[in-house]
């Protein structure tokens, strides 16, 4: 081997070696900026997901109060639907009641009205006898 | 005769007063109570009532439970209430209730059901009274 072939092969290597490294530089930078970016990426996903974690929390609290006022809201409907026909039979019961009030006075009414027609029949009888005799 | 002893039991005051006051009218012994736990102590007087009236709804003891604290000598019952049931709804009742009067409800339907639920029994008295309870001249 002479010294130029010694010369050739170690420029050679170094320059193969030189090369590889400088793809190693430029993929590792590049690698190196994906990574960030994607890092970065979940970075900003994590944090949507909180949110809509927190989200979720706020709704499912608004949910369970929506939820008991509405059951206490109904609840306070019901009583007053129930409340209502408690009064509603209450006026049916003494509205009957009156109503049988006034057909039992109309009745007596009518009664009193034939017994003074029966006595005035009967003094008109007694007059016109008186008269005659 | 003696009158036909009715317990009415309803939280609503003017339910006792109007209905209380018209079953008199009809020649009934009418005792009121606003609550559960008085109807039962009511209930366990000797002599105790021939029928008794029960609202569901009631503070405290209500009538769901007064109907499972009755017990084998305790009168006919009929239920008034503003839920919409059936007297299907009250097969656990061992029979006890005879009627279902569901509110608003007037006499006549109240009437009814207490004369079909102690088999067409006229009270004492007749109907030849002032309506409202007065006397006549």
């Amino acid at each position: 081997m002479d010294w130029n072939s010694v010369a050739a092969s170690v420029l050679s290597a170094s320059f193969v070696a030189a090369l590889s490294y400088a793809y190693i530089r430029i993929h590792n930078a590049r690698f190196g900026s994906q990574r960030q970016t994607r890092l970065d990426e979940i970075g900003v996903l994590q944090d949507t997901l909180n949110k809509a974690r927190s989200d979720i929390d706020t709704l499912r609290k608004e949910l369970i109060e929506a939820r008991a006022q509405y059951a206490g809201e109904a609840k306070a409907k019901d009583k007053e639907l129930l409340d209502l026909k408690d009064e509603h039979t209450a006026v049916l019961v003494e509205a009957e009641g009156f109503r049988k009030t006034v057909d039992y006075l109309t009745n007596r009414v009518a009664d009193k009205d034939a017994e003074i027609a029966a006595l005035r029949h009967e003094l008109q009888a007694l007059h016109a006898g008186g008269t005659a005799t | 005769m003696k009158a036909t002893k009715i317990l009415l039991a309803d939280d609503n005051i003017s339910i006792l007063a109007k209905v209380g006051e018209a079953l008199r009218r009809e020649g009934y012994a009418v005792t009121s109570t606003n609550s559960g736990a008085d109807a039962m102590c009511l209930m366990s007087a000797i002599p105790g009532p021939d029928l008794l009236i029960l609202d569901l709804l009631m503070p405290g003891m209500n009538g769901h439970e007064v109907l499972k604290s009755l017990g084998p000598s305790a009168p006919p019952v009929i239920v008034i209430t503003g839920d919409d049931v059936t007297l299907e709804d009250f097969v656990h009742a061992k029979g006890k209730v005879r009627r279902v009067v569901v509110k608003p409800f007037d006499f006549t339907d109240i009437l009814t059901a207490v004369r079909d639920t102690l088999g067409v029994r006229l009270p004492a008295g007749g109907d030849d009274r002032l309506p409202d309870g007065g006397t006549t001249s």
